[in-house]
């Protein structure tokens, strides 16, 4: 009797620890973890295995939970930040404006997601900015901001560099490059220049 | 005492590795299916292209979705034999791509101005018969999915989008 209360005791720890070692080295308990090819490029981030055949188990899980549906370097890179130049977390209480150098691909975008990968909840209907919204504009500075900036405070009149973070909380950037030139796959710290963020202000701060 | 220990510490790593190895390698099809089953909510059918609304904060089914892209969805079947997918190219930028059920990306090509791509996705070890100027895509199980991505950042080009999947195709062969 006792030895069969030792042998199932054995056993739930043997699934609890092998479930929990797994779950928290695919990333799944927490993004701490990042496997597979990282390029990181002025405090941004990419991982260059996303959909491609994994070599091993663990970066295929981790790619699966951060990459999923995401397209292979050849024909999409994608660089996040959770964090601004002076390597602050982002956060919807602060203004922030990033100026985007042109990429090495044939179109990029700028998108805010929320803590959970989602885009922030509301209904200000500006969740990107892309190469076509600057080459309209004639700029590619962004502002990130909760609240509507000026109209005309920086370019256009329309506001149209503007990125909505109300409701995102805690967040991220993320900065696609679509159909990157083959030198940039190669040497990605020399061909990419990735913007750094800058905090303009934060809620009960006086403006910079 | 000592037997006792020995056999405790045996179940317990046996049970260890063995739980390990069997959730890492389940969890890039665990983490398809929760994908596709949010997919198939929406209504889609297998074999045949849905045409996703325009991402907005509201209806963004997937993490990470791009707001500036028009995203067509086919959850592929292969139970019934090869799947045929074509697409007409564009002026703006366009991808199609495929994943298998394990979520590796095993095909992607951009769709260029005047150069429609057409595939044939079928079962790996699976004899085939390739239509002419197709490409064979092998998938390692019967499920995968397809996606058709276009540049949309305004409501004419989503517009511009949706108006080439009439000569967009996904269905058997």
């Amino acid at each position: 009797m006792r030895l069969a209360v030792l042998i199932l005791a054995a056993a739930v720890l043997g699934l609890v620890g092998g479930l929990g070692s797994a779950l928290t080295l695919s990333g799944l308990v927490s993004d701490r973890i990042r496997l597979g090819e990282i390029v990181e490029i002025d405090g941004w981030r990419s991982n260059w295995s996303i959909g491609t055949e994994a070599v091993d188990p663990y970066t295929k899980a981790w790619i699966a939970r951060f990459g999923l549906f995401a397209l292979r370097r050849e024909e999409a890179v994608y660089f996040y930040t959770t964090v601004d130049a002076a390597g602050q977390p982002l956060d919807e209480e602060c203004v922030y404006a990033l100026d985007v150098d042109e990429q090495p691909g044939s179109w990029w975008s700028v998108t805010v997601y929320d803590g959970e990968g989602y885009l922030p909840k509301n209904a200000d209907g500006r969740l990107s900015f892309d190469s076509t919204k600057a080459e309209d504009l004639g700029s590619r500075r962004v502002v990130l901001s909760s609240e509507i900036p000026e109209a005309g405070a920086e370019t256009g009149e329309d506001n149209g560099y503007w990125i909505s973070t109300r409701n995102a909380g805690a967040f991220d950037v993320t900065l696609r490059v679509y159909q990157p030139t083959p030198v940039a796959i190669e040497n990605p710290a020399q061909a990419f220049v990735l913007p750094p963020i800058k905090r303009l202000s934060c809620a009960g701060e006086t403006p910079s | 005492m000592r037997r006792a220990t020995l056999i405790f510490v045996a179940v317990l790593v046996v049970t260890g590795l063995a739980s390990h190895l069997l959730v890492i390698r389940a969890l890039p099809t665990i983490i398809m299916n929760r994908g596709t089953a949010v997919i198939a909510d929406l209504g889609v059918v297998p074999n045949q292209w849905f045409i996703a609304p325009r991402i907005t904060a509201e209806n963004s089914a997937v993490v990470r979705a791009s707001p500036d892209l028009a995203y067509a969805v086919c959850l592929l079947d292969l139970t019934e034999g090869p799947v045929q997918i074509s697409a007409p190219g564009g002026a703006d930028y366009g991808s199609l791509s495929v994943f298998d059920d394990d979520t590796t990306n095993v095909f992607v090509r951009p769709l260029l101005e005047n150069q429609p791509v057409d595939i044939l996705v079928h079962r790996a070890g699976e004899t085939i018969e390739l239509p002419p100027g197709a490409t064979a895509v092998a998938l390692s199980s019967t499920r995968g999915i397809a996606l058709l991505r276009r540049l949309a950042p305004s409501q004419a080009l989503y517009e511009a989008a949706q108006g080439l999947m009439d000569q967009s195709r996904c269905g058997l062969r």
